[in-house]
């Protein structure tokens, strides 16, 4: 079943114990944010803040929305001890069958409208999430919704914007995103304004499926339905032609500037690190706000694994990891990126290996850009999901120098979050990448390849079946 | 007086009043504190007659534990002009 706002899910997270709801008075000024992140490295509930310092009752914040695989579980309609496997399994079953949205005349997103002098981003209990942030970020747990003027695709996104004053934000759309990419070549050469909505507090598919790297010209919105198995309601914002969710909490409406820059961060981001510094962000000019009565502004205290951020993109960047190989006839079997890897790991399981498929999996994978920089490819019989073989395979399969390749990437295309870069590297977005080839090499006889001494695969099947027929009987459980 | 917040480059090489550029945030307690501002001003790690308070980060940051002086001579507009992207490798 799928929910239609974030409030029959939290309705759903609190009576599974996955969401605890705080009376108390916290601070928007850091409180909120620490006590989600320490629930998050808790591996504990989504927190839900009724009340809020400065602000009148009704003004509410929510973290850890999607901060483990339980909650994911939930949001897919699913069983919440859904075993992560069957999780993905189910996410790229529903992927496969996108659903139109469906367009309403209005929604509860519209209940209050605020456009022009009367927009005051601070009406809101925007949070300073970490001690030494930039600003207040308004955008974190997000939508980014723009379109491109010449095709007319919609592309969703999940960037960061930050406060500067009552009307305007700044934020940082990664260079190498599609967003950057639609602005930077066909508004900014232009002179034109770029129409954008944040949205806060979807349906939290719809978060998860901005998290996604779905192909030029497919739209979110319509995978959103997918996953929801029922098409998404959108609305029509107020002074553009975007279409939001209608049961949407805040959407904030406006236009990123051509001929403009702003203070931005810096921002403790995913990689668990500040990494980052203060810089000249894009700057967005805000026409209209609309929400809900009694708003929920969602928000990810970022930081280290495992959180809203490296769970969810994990699951959509090994998903998208996995239709990018075998697109390019990779005989893949499964992709996992797991969530304490912050999408800079990832494991691929094929059915053949060798040194040149990794290569090739190596260079498919960073041909746009490099975010993710450390591959493990491990052969069909490795679990992918079972760090345990993945790492047995790491330690006994990867030759220490015929099995690992890496390479420098070309600037521009690195990841300037990624903390072991140099800041003269991060500075650049230069970097580097390495494949760890954990599979038999194809060339090696099938007679002369080690024998793998597991249960499964070293005693005959009668010794196999009588251990098993007989279990209980030796005293084990 | 007041206090602000700004987040600079290489803070160690002002050593006295130097006058520049810069977005600060105001520190007032209340649902506005963090609010930027663009203004022309002058900065200093040393005192100022008559100037409020700077507290200053690195630009990664990091906190100074001493605070600094500004004096703001122009309120600059709401943003920079600038190309987006344009310090960018691309």
């Amino acid at each position: 079943m799928a929910f239609n706002d974030i409030r029959t899910y939290c309705e759903a997270l609190e009576k599974t114990g996955d969401l605890v709801r705080v009376k108390q008075e916290v601070d928007w000024e850091l409180e909120a944010a620490a006590i989600t992140r320490r629930s998050n490295e808790n591996l504990g509930p989504a927190v839900l803040f009724d009340k809020i310092k400065d602000y009148p009752e009704g003004y509410r914040l929510l973290g850890g929305i999607q901060a483990t695989y339980r909650r994911v579980a939930i949001s897919l309609g699913l069983p919440p001890e859904t075993p992560i496997p069957d999780i993905y399994r189910e996410y790229e079953a529903r992927e496969q069958k996108p659903v139109k949205p469906a367009i309403v005349p209005t929604g509860p997103c519209k209940e209050n409208i605020v456009k022009g002098d009367d927009v005051d981003l601070f009406q809101f209990p925007v949070p300073l999430i970490h001690d030494g942030d930039g600003g207040r970020y308004f955008g974190t747990w997000d939508v980014i919704i723009t379109e491109d003027p010449e095709t007319g695709w919609t592309n969703w996104g999940m960037y960061r914007f930050m406060i500067h004053n009552k009307r305007i934000l700044t934020g940082d759309p990664t260079f190498t995103s599609h967003l950057a990419m639609v602005f930077r070549e066909k508004f900014v050469p232009q002179g034109k304004r770029m129409p954008i909505a944040v949205v806060c507090g979807a349906d939290p598919l719809c978060h998860m499926v901005a998290t996604a790297g779905y192909g030029i010209g497919q739209d979110e919105a319509d995978y959103a339905g997918a996953l929801r198995q029922s098409p998404l309601e959108l609305v029509k914002c107020e002074t553009s032609d975007l279409l939001v969710p209608a049961h949407a909490e805040i959407v904030i409406e406006g236009e990123l500037l051509p001929d403009a820059i702003g203070f931005e961060g810096p921002f403790g981001e995913y990689p668990g690190y500040r990494t980052g510094k203060a810089r000249d962000g894009v700057v967005m000019e805000v026409k209209a706000i609309t929400y809900r009565t009694s708003p929920i502004l969602t928000m990810i205290s970022l930081g280290v694994p495992v959180d809203d951020s490296s769970v969810t993109a994990a699951l959509t960047a090994s998903l998208a990891v996995k239709r990018r190989l075998k697109r390019h006839n990779i005989p893949v079997t499964e992709v996992y990126a797991p969530a304490e890897g912050v999408t800079h790991l990832v494991v691929v399981g094929v059915k053949e290996g060798g040194m040149k498929v990794a290569q090739r999996i190596k260079d498919i994978i960073t041909a746009r850009r490099a975010a993710i920089n450390k591959i493990v490819v491990v052969d069909s019989d490795v679990d992918v999901f079972d760090m345990k073989q993945v790492i047995h395979a790491l330690a006994v399969k990867c030759h220490p120098i015929n099995g690992i390749k890496a390479n420098e990437v070309a600037a521009g295309k690195a990841n300037e979050l990624t903390p072991c870069y140099s800041y003269d590297e991060r500075a650049h977005k230069k970097g580097g990448v390495v494949v760890f080839d954990c599979t038999w090499p194809p060339e090696w006889p099938k007679e002369t390849l080690p024998i793998k001494s597991s249960f499964n695969e070293i005693y005959p099947q009668e010794v196999k079946d009588k251990v098993l027929k007989n279990w209980k009987n030796y005293g084990l459980k | 007086m007041k206090e602000y917040m700004a987040w600079l480059e290489e803070p160690e090489g002002i050593k006295g009043p130097q006058e520049m550029s810069l977005t600060i945030k105001e520190l007032t307690h209340g649902r506005c504190k963090y609010l930027g501002h663009n203004v022309k001003a002058t900065v200093s790690p040393t005192a100022i007659p008559g100037a409020d308070t700077l507290r200053v980060r690195r630009a990664n940051g990091l906190l100074l534990p001493a605070p600094w002086y500004i004096k703001i001579t122009e309120e600059l507009g709401e943003y920079w002009p600038g190309r987006p992207y344009s310090g960018i490798v691309d």
